[in-house]
């Protein structure tokens, strides 16, 4: 890992969208507007950051993200309980990072999201792709 | 699942807890807002997202989303005496003797 680093390039897309968004669904959709391009070549590496402010309908419900990559996903999904019911969409953040080695080419990344029951709030998000590479 | 977003003159509060009871969909509701993406800002209209089978019809979900709308109609005001009272403000002979009797010394 540090022979990587050291001689690292590094080009990044980044996403930052504000404006309370909902939704109501318990499977995983895509975050409005959370997503960025990014061109692998062969043998980088893709570093993700993401992060979203949400609230929730009702104190339990369980928020859920996860990052994708183009229709797969990518990693383990991180996730936030409602202690209240609030629709500011800011009560807790949500953040999540992974590193993924993609296949050389174009890909699209997104943030995603869900909710357990009722609905979730979120007053906004950034998403980022870091692509590394050795020089 | 696919999913079918509708942004064209859509109000800015939209329930979509409700509108997921009367279309039996998940939905996803953006208010407004904006996306800044690798430095260039640009505005997010108001959108409803339905997330749908495949097989469903946009033309249902439209005149779905066009009733709820209409539903939503700006709630009259619910306090009966400053209703009454912004009414009476509205007659010119109240306005006329309410400034006639800000002329008179008492």
């Amino acid at each position: 890992m540090a022979s990587l680093i050291e001689g690292a390039l590094a080009t990044h897309s980044v996403v930052s969208v504000t404006g309370i968004i909902n939704t109501t669904s318990t499977s995983y959709i895509n975050y409005t507007s959370a997503s960025v391009a990014a061109t692998a070549r062969a043998g980088d590496v893709v570093l993700l950051i993401g992060n979203m402010r949400v609230s929730a309908s009702g104190a339990s419900v369980r928020t859920m993200m996860q990052f994708t990559e183009d229709a797969s996903v990518v990693g383990q999904p991180s996730s936030y309980v409602a202690y209240r019911t609030d629709t500011g969409g800011e009560d807790g953040t949500i953040a999540n990072f992974e590193i993924h080695a993609p296949s050389a080419g174009a890909h699209t990344y997104r943030l995603q999201w869900k909710n357990s029951t009722g609905t979730c709030y979120s007053a906004g998000a950034y998403l980022i792709a870091l692509m590394l590479r050795e020089s | 699942m696919r999913a079918i977003t509708f942004d064209k003159d859509l109000p800015a509060k939209i329930d979509a807890e409700q509108l997921k009871r009367e279309t039996g969909f998940d939905v996803s509701v953006q208010s407004g807002g904006y996306v800044e993406r690798n430095g260039v800002r640009e505005e997010i209209a108001p959108s409803v997202t339905f997330h749908v089978p495949f097989d469903e019809e946009i033309g249902t979900l439209e005149d779905k989303l066009a009733a709820h709308v209409a539903e939503e109609k700006p709630q009259p005001d619910e306090n009966p005496e400053r209703a009454a009272l912004l009414k009476l403000l509205d007659d010119p002979e109240v306005i006329a003797k309410i400034n006639k009797l800000k002329s008179t010394k008492i």
